[in-house]
């Protein structure tokens, strides 16, 4: 999917680790994964809302869209 | 009452399906050698000196309960009754493969695991194997039954669709 999830990064920065993370916004460590490996299909709202109210940051810090190689061919 | 899960129906099923599995086969071991004597050999009217001709013996009686079907049975020709023998290999065959796909299907819901794509494939297989087998044996409640579990399918493939949906859904 074109749409990244940049949880790593942000994590890195506020030193926390992905099972404290998890815990904190009352999701398994099976969903954390699911998320960071960008198997997800769709996002709760309130799952981002405690994502970003934990990491202190807003949803443009976390979430990036880069084209995938069919738009990319396309733009060029 | 559980229907699902440890404990449930499902293992209760699962279980039965192990057991009826091996039944099947001491059955179908049994029924193969009587068919293939009345087919194969010449009838023995009388219990013979050596073992092997009074269990031979022992089993034509066994085929001649019923006598009227006997008679017809035996004054056909060798190819026409090796028909019998094809139809009811094909009728145990099919039992098996039915029993086996059941055990996975109930195995899977002892795990909890109901709408997954496995389940879907497996549902479809024996609902299509059992309408294959109530055709065979003229069985038509089996039939209705079957074709019941055919339209479950497409009902298995939208719930495994939302299933995933669901599951990646954080």
């Amino acid at each position: 999917m074109a749409i990244i999830f940049r949880l790593d990064r942000m994590m890195a920065d506020r030193k926390i680790s992905s099972g404290e993370l998890a815990s904190r916004i009352d999701l398994t460590n099976a969903n954390l994964s699911i998320l960071k490996t960008g198997k997800a299909r769709a996002i709760r709202m309130s799952t981002l809302e405690a994502i970003c109210r934990e990491l202190h940051c807003q949803p443009g810090d976390i979430l990036e869209y880069v084209p995938d190689d069919k738009e990319k061919d396309f733009l060029q | 009452m559980k229907y699902l899960g440890e404990k449930s129906l499902s293992s209760f099923l699962h279980i039965f399906l192990v057991v009826a599995w091996y039944l099947v086969i001491l059955a179908a071991l049994f029924v193969g050698v009587i068919l293939s004597i009345a087919i194969f050999s010449d009838p023995v009217l009388e219990p013979g000196v050596s073992a092997f001709s009074r269990m031979k013996f022992e089993l034509y009686s066994e085929i001649k309960k019923d006598p009227e079907a006997w008679k017809f049975f035996s004054s056909a020709p060798v190819h026409f009754r090796f028909i019998a023998l094809l139809f009811v290999s094909a009728v145990i065959f099919l039992l098996l493969k039915i029993i086996k796909k059941g055990q996975s299907i109930f195995s899977n819901f002892k795990k909890n695991i109901v709408f997954n794509e496995a389940n879907v494939l497996l549902i479809s297989k024996v609902s299509k194997l059992l309408i294959v087998f109530s055709i065979l044996t003229f069985n038509f409640s089996s039939l209705l039954v079957s074709i019941i579990l055919l339209i479950l399918t497409d009902v298995f493939k939208n719930g495994a669709a939302l299933q995933e949906e669901h599951d990646l859904t954080v």
